[in-house]
């Protein structure tokens, strides 16, 4: 591990020594006069931090909650926006995801079915099955008349052969 | 411990609902499984989460205003907020994530609609401290005096560097060091990745560290 990674793992090797994954940063500390004065002096601002107390909560404190509870409960259920409100202001939004996902299966097929339209040359176009049958049908006059045209160059002997002679 | 069940009907329809636990059970519950308890309109629940949280909460506050009564008002206003929110709350983080974004919110907004009046911390000789519970003697020749302007002046300068920092820094820092919320939860809270979180403590620690040198 180098001084620099090490230093900014130093706040984790303060908060949590005995943790396994800091058994690296804590190798290089006591390896290294440098980082180990930097942890000293980051142990020394974190006593220093708690130096710095909240006062008690007054006597008063669940008196006066309870006056505004009572008040709340009074008051008309809140209305829609207003839940709506709190509800953006302070959840973590994961229950807009299945809508954000949709959403974005919405934008993919239609932006796709677009794309795909655009990107779609006339030359490659599918013959449809009427067509198909029309060809086919052209192709079966085609033989049919090949046919004709093989019966009639073999018929001019029979048909000698059929004249009444002179 | 002072109660909250302010409804008595409330009270009265306990025994009658079957999901409803006593006031004991709660100790062995989840924060979340109250609040749905919460919601199906059992009080002694919230009291129950107004009493494990309320000192946390004011503390959080305080540091955050830096006044008693404010950050007291403010705390109630975080559990009014809560209570409102009954009906919409969902079990999707933990309860005192969801709880710390309320006090954040709140105290963010406070000290954007009071920058004005907030100036410069003056300090008044004839004035109590409300963390010594003393007033301020620039002269007095008692043993112990000097130390004890010292300890002051530390204490003067700890808020004042820590309130100084940007305002994610200064949540984050009040979240870690003060209320013990781990990396998760404070990003959870400020809307953060967990490296991110880590990197936004790592730069107000370093910052501390640089102002506050002199007292260590």
């Amino acid at each position: 591990m180098i001084c620099r990674d090490s230093k900014s793992a130093l706040p984790d090797l303060l908060l949590d020594p005995t943790a396994p994954t800091n058994s690296a940063v804590r190798a290089h500390v006591d390896s290294c006069a440098e980082c180990r004065r930097e942890l000293a002096t980051l142990e020394a601002t974190f006593a220093l931090l708690d130096e710095w107390k909240a006062p008690e909560p007054s006597p008063y404190f669940d008196q006066k909650l309870a006056v505004r509870l009572r008040e709340e409960q009074a008051n008309a259920p809140a209305g829609w926006l207003e839940r709506m409100r709190a509800r953006l202001l302070f959840n973590t939004g994961r229950q807009f995801r299945p809508a954000f996902a949709a959403a974005l299966a919405v934008a993919l097929l239609v932006g796709g079915g677009t794309i795909a339209n655009l990107s779609q040359h006339p030359a490659h176009r599918e013959t449809s099955a009427t067509i198909t049958d029309l060809q086919v049908f052209d192709k079966n006059d085609q033989a049919l008349q090949t046919m004709d045209q093989l019966l009639q160059d073999e018929s001019p002997s029979d048909d000698n052969a059929a004249q009444p002679t002179t | 411990m002072a109660t909250l069940a302010l409804n008595p009907q409330l009270v009265e329809q306990l025994p009658a609902t079957a999901q409803h636990h006593a006031p004991a059970d709660f100790v062995h519950m989840d924060d979340a499984a109250i609040m749905l308890e919460l919601r199906s309109g059992n009080m002694a629940g919230f009291d129950y989460l107004i009493q494990k949280y309320r000192k946390p909460i004011i503390h959080f506050m305080y540091r955050m205003v830096h006044n008693q009564a404010v950050a007291e008002e403010l705390a109630q206003e975080v559990f009014l907020r809560v209570y409102r929110s009954r009906e919409t709350y969902r079990a999707e983080a933990r309860f005192s994530t969801w709880l710390y974004r309320i006090a954040t919110n709140l105290a963010v907004n406070h000290a954007r609609d009071t920058k004005q009046e907030r100036s410069a911390s003056t300090i008044h000789l004839d004035e109590v401290d409300p963390e010594t519970g003393t007033t301020p003697d620039v002269a007095d020749s008692a043993i112990g005096a000097e130390s004890e302007m010292l300890r002051r002046e530390r204490l003067n300068a700890i808020r004042q560097h820590v309130l100084a920092l940007p305002e994610r820094q200064r949540m984050a820092v009040l979240m870690h060091k003060y209320e013990g919320l781990d990396y998760k939860q404070i990003g959870d809270v400020l809307k953060l990745s967990e490296s991110a979180t880590k990197s936004l403590l790592f730069r107000a620690y370093q910052t501390l560290r640089e102002k506050l040198k002199t007292f260590v």
